[in-house]
């Protein structure tokens, strides 16, 4: 299916966590993820199919670090081979009916744009422009550019995939939890307000708009209003498995039951959400609590 | 000198003319017969007292602290010539570094930012650093507290690992440990008996002083 006319008919249900997926399924500490598209496919595979089988509209590949800002110089296989290799494994999962998202993370650089940081934007450009071709090159249905805390550097991202592709782009920022003396200023760590974000990649050409991961879990629904009050464009929501915790074991564990979470699902596509999914510690089960809801919506 | 404190307070946060602003303070002082140590302990190290206090209330974010640490530091190599002693009085020496398998390091810099800019001596390991190595650095600087970071859930256990190895290291009892970064709570510090959690890089400065028993 192609994804304007997706997101046009119905809510597309997106996967949820892949790095705490391909954990529990032996990726090491100090391993990068993305590594596992050439060492390991059928591992990134079986969680692809995971959450297909349990009804995701689309998945997104394994490639949120795979830039070469992250994977760094000695990394052993190139951009675009981990690119490549990452969406070959999701286009055999997801068949014609689901969607593949082209996933690009942020750089992870602390030096910035000025003033605060020493680096042009040409070198975020080039960063960026790599992995987009090589997702396209490989034949994803859309590009996902999420995890953002900094606008700056997801508008230049936005800016390298719109000008080396055709793609739809997705933007997905995280946001940090607002003060108490003032809950409803929803911004990013960077400071980034929803208002600057809206308009800054709305003027850049983002097809969809949103928020994943950050610290905001319950108040999502109310970002999502936040941010619909000032778009008409599709959004996505990408939602925690709540505020992690360590158990007695020192076992991660998330708050969130299936059922909690898409009650937070529900609510924020009350508000006008489009497209929604799960982010850290989320697993098939949560993907699944959504589907049921939608399928029992959609019944009525 | 609140005066001064207040100066570069301002002039750390006012981004794009922080390093300049706040030289030019400095070197006003310094014509006017301002001591170099008042400027840096009650100026300098002040503000970034403020200014971690700020990020920490969530008034400024981290783009202000990164270029204030910039000004700082740009600051400090002005002074440094007119400071009485190149071995500065320091609060405290500190190691820190994000723990194994974790290779974030923003939230950690902060807190380096915030702790050197504070007037301790930070050493920092980097990230991914291990528990010897983090022994090793404890034995050689002759550290008072030990600070981890971890952004992960996945790598946050490596804390009880470190602490662990400090332990058997026989240094347990010579440093303090204090821990944060975004997954890790004081009930988490509780369990693996750190002996102190900061929420963010602003609180670090003042659970650093209060661990070593000092105003901070």
């Amino acid at each position: 299916m192609q994804f304007e006319q997706a997101i046009k008919s119905k809510i597309i249900i997106c996967d949820g966590a892949m790095g705490t997926e391909l954990q529990k399924r032996g990726l090491g500490k100090g391993v990068t993820p993305d590594s596992w598209n050439i060492t390991n496919p059928e591992q990134v595979k079986d969680v692809h199919k995971s959450y297909i089988q349990v009804g995701a509209d689309a998945i997104l590949t394994n490639t949120f670090g795979a830039n070469s800002a992250r994977i760094g110089k000695e990394s052993k296989y190139s951009v675009r081979e981990l690119n490549l290799a990452g969406v070959k494994i999701a286009r055999e999962c997801a068949g014609e009916d689901v969607l593949v998202f082209g996933d690009i993370g942020p750089t992870g650089w602390e030096d910035q744009l000025p003033p605060y940081g020493t680096l042009s934007e040409d070198v975020f450009y080039e960063v960026f422009s790599e992995q987009a071709k090589a997702l396209a090159e490989g034949g994803v249905d859309a590009i996902i550019i999420e995890t953002m805390s900094n606008l700056a550097e997801a508008t230049i991202a936005l800016k390298a995939v719109k000008d080396n592709t055709s793609l739809p782009v997705i933007c997905s920022m995280t946001f940090a939890r607002p003060p108490a003396s003032r809950p409803d200023d929803f911004r990013t760590s960077w400071g980034d307000s929803v208002s600057d974000i809206v308009e800054s990649l709305t003027k850049g050409g983002a097809d969809v708009l949103g928020s994943n991961c950050g610290d905001l879990v319950n108040e999502m629904p109310f970002l999502a209003k936040t941010i619909r009050e000032l778009t008409k464009l599709p959004l996505i929501f990408e939602v925690n498995a709540g505020i992690p915790r360590i158990d007695d074991d020192y076992k991660t564990v998330y708050s969130l039951s299936p059922e909690n979470f898409a009650d937070i699902i529900m609510q924020i596509i009350e508000q006008g959400a489009n497209i929604v999914g799960g982010c850290c510690g989320t697993n098939p089960e949560h993907i699944s609590a959504i589907k049921n809801r939608l399928d029992i919506l959609q019944s009525r | 000198m609140t005066d001064l404190k207040l100066s570069f307070v301002k002039s750390m946060l006012s981004r794009a003319q922080a390093i300049s602003q706040t030289e030019q303070i400095i070197k006003d002082a310094l014509a006017n017969n301002v001591p170099a140590s008042e400027i840096l302990n009650d100026g300098l190290v002040s503000a970034m007292s403020v200014i971690g206090d700020k990020f920490s209330e969530g008034e400024i974010y981290i783009p202000d602290v990164l270029i204030a640490a910039r000004a700082m530091q740009n600051g400090l190599d002005i002074l440094r010539p007119y400071l009485a002693s190149d071995k500065p009085s320091y609060k405290g020496t500190v190691v820190i570094g994000t723990v194994k398998g974790d290779l974030h390091d923003i939230g950690k810099n902060l807190v380096k930012y915030m702790l050197s800019g504070g007037g301790f001596n930070v050493i920092d390991l980097g990230n991914d650093v291990s528990s010897e190595k983090f022994a090793d650095a404890v034995r050689t600087h002759n550290a008072d507290i030990v600070a981890m970071s971890a952004l992960l859930t996945t790598t946050m256990t490596s804390m009880k690992d470190i602490i662990e190895g400090l332990e058997e290291a026989g240094l347990r009892e010579k440093v303090k440990v204090l821990i944060g970064g975004a997954p890790v709570t004081q009930d988490f510090a509780d369990k693996i008996k750190a002996d102190g959690y900061a929420r963010d890089a602003g609180s670090a400065i003042h659970k650093a002083a209060e661990l070593l028993g000092i105003a901070g």
